[in-house]
């Protein structure tokens, strides 16, 4: 419709691959320090933090969405402490709050495959690493984890993938303020509004090859996992 | 120091464990834990070495708790090594990684790793996989781990029943060297009396979940069926090579000389499995000292069972003859009788012992 527009909108693009990289960079030590309780621990109310970490699978991310744009509001407590540390900053509307929720929600897509594979690491050799003088933590950190990291890695690509594409949450969280919170998958909604066809088509192809090939990279690492 | 353990367990599927026994661990010596499958064996082993708790009891160092009531000492604190039965190698370090895992971040201990590479005969190998190796070669990497640290104890969970025969016995005649160069005891679990009684100093026997005999191998098998499905006993005695030919082996057991098959390799001393089915008994007037394996025995004590009566015989060393109670009343045997007693040499297994053992 409009041969000067670029091909597609590069600033969304951009956005939306620095909030995915950021919340896979925080993802990956939280994870795994989440991840050996659900593997290995036994302690009262497990199912419970089980299912409080897997809720974003089912939950209509709207819904988390809503209650994230709550509690992160100006007058709650942790918006008024976040303006605090950060000297006035806000988490509403803004990237650092839109960070907050993507962590959030791609939490059990990076947990399912790490704890999965955490879970089929040979006991004997967490058995034998104990009988040679290691801790559990040291334990975990040189035995189990590095022969899970096929998990970790499938984890990692489905979370930042997710994060990627991200709807409700983000919309309801950051809303969609050109260059600042609005990702590709916002764009998308707004070029279908403004009846961009062209442009809508290449924002969607974009995202369906990318989702493709992420799945695509993990089922890969999936059948060369030893067993 | 003395490790004292006196520990309780029970599993829902399988027998109460049930046993008390003490481990010197001042002097190098292997105590064989000896039983059938599924007596409880391995879970004493890992009740000892802290994987698994007891549902009661003790388990104490020199008065040091490492067990009692709800106060327990992790594994990772006691210092007692474990080779388990197909290695547990990590499968994603190189054999001196695996070795030195046990060392901590001293670097200073790198002469440490390769010494014990070298005694366990894998020099060359430093940077293989455990993948790339064979399951004789795995063993032996498994063992240079456990001792890497200097355990105060090496716990061995059948270290032997995944290798195929060669490498077995291999390994088998290699073991106690291993173990012996640091000092270190050893509590070997096996179901092998082969084994048993070649690598063995001490010998507690298991049935059951409890350990219902302790003593010197030779001395808790003897008598002992030789096999579960069979009545036929064997006895068990140390002997000395006294000369080799055409096959046989000529064995000094106390004063007496026994010929049996050789079952080759370089040895010169041994413990002696007769089969009791194999041991005859005819009155002689006359000893024929010349002929083979004829001894003149006592007759110490008679035990009938039915067809079937075991004679127990002191011919210089304690030995079991199985006669049919017949043959037993034609030859008129009484207790205290002077007999002769012919062994067959088939029905003598010699197993190869260290010299030390």
């Amino acid at each position: 419709m409009n041969p000067a527009a670029p091909w597609m909108d590069w600033s969304a693009a951009a956005l939306s691959v620095r909030l995915a990289l950021s919340a896979v960079a925080l993802l990956v030590p939280l994870g795994i320090a989440l991840a050996w309780p659900l593997a290995y621990g036994r302690f009262r109310g497990k199912e419970v933090l089980e299912a409080a970490l897997l809720m974003p699978l089912v939950l209509p991310p709207t819904v988390l969405g809503f209650y994230l744009l709550q509690s992160f509001g100006p007058r709650s407590p942790l918006g008024q402490a976040w303006g605090f540390v950060t000297g006035g900053g806000a988490l509403v509307f803004s990237f650092s709050g839109l960070l907050i929720a993507t962590l959030l929600i791609n939490l059990p897509f990076f947990l399912q495959p790490l704890v999965a594979s955490l879970g089929s690491v040979d006991r004997r050799l967490l058995e034998a690493s104990s009988t040679l003088g290691h801790g559990r933590i040291s334990t975990y950190l040189r035995v189990a984890l590095p022969l899970s990291w096929r998990g970790l890695l499938a984890g990692a690509i489905l979370a930042f993938a997710h994060g990627m594409g991200e709807f409700g949450v983000v919309l309801m969280v950051g809303g969609n303020l050109p260059g600042r919170t609005r990702t590709l998958s916002i764009a998308l909604f707004d070029q279908v509004q403004a009846f961009d066809m062209e442009a809508a088509h290449h924002t969607a192809f974009a995202l369906l090859s990318f989702a493709f090939l992420v799945l695509l990279s993990t089922a890969w690492l999936r059948a060369r996992e030893p067993r | 120091m003395k490790l004292t353990v006196d520990v309780q367990r029970q599993f829902a599927n399988g027998p109460l464990i049930q046993a008390a026994l003490e481990v010197d661990l001042d002097h190098f010596g292997i105590t064989v834990l000896f039983g059938p499958s599924g007596c409880g064996k391995t879970t004493l082993l890992r009740l000892i070495s802290g994987l698994e708790r007891p549902d009661g009891g003790q388990i104490s160092l020199d008065g040091t708790a490492w067990f009692r009531g709800s106060r327990e000492l992790p594994a990772h604190r006691r210092r007692v090594g474990y080779v388990f039965q197909e290695g547990a190698l990590f499968p994603h370090l190189s054999v001196a990684t695996n070795i030195a895992f046990g060392l901590g971040r001293d670097t200073a201990q790198s002469g440490r790793v390769a010494e014990l590479i070298r005694r366990v005969g894998l020099a060359g190998l430093e940077h293989r996989r455990p993948g790339e190796l064979s399951g004789g070669q795995k063993q032996r990497v498994a063992l240079a781990r456990a001792l890497a640290p200097k355990p105060r104890l090496v716990l061995l969970d059948e270290p032997f029943a995944s290798l195929d025969r060669p490498a077995a016995e291999q390994l088998r005649h290699e073991l106690r060297a291993m173990l012996k160069a640091d000092g270190i005891p050893a509590l070997l679990v096996t179901h092998d009396r082969a084994e048993a009684l070649s690598l063995g100093d001490r010998m507690l026997r298991m049935e059951a979940g409890r350990i219902v005999e302790e003593g010197r191998p030779e001395d808790v098998l003897t008598g002992l069926a030789a096999e579960l499905d069979n009545s036929g006993t064997e006895s068990v005695v140390r002997a000395r090579v006294v000369g080799r030919r055409e096959g046989l082996l000529c064995l000094e057991v106390g004063s007496v000389l026994l010929f049996a098959p050789d079952p080759g390799g370089d040895f010169s001393q041994a413990r002696l499995c007769i089969r009791s089915e194999g041991v005859a008994l005819e009155r002689l007037d006359t000893q024929p000292m010349s002929a083979r394996n004829h001894l003149s025995a006592r007759i110490v004590e008679l035990d009938v069972r039915g067809a079937l009566t075991r004679v127990r015989l002191d011919c210089g060393f304690p030995l079991e003859s199985l006669v049919t109670t017949w043959a037993c009343r034609d030859l008129n045997l009484c207790v205290g009788d002077s007999i002769t007693a012919l062994v067959k040499a088939t029905a003598i297994q010699v197993i190869p012992v260290d010299e030390d053992a």
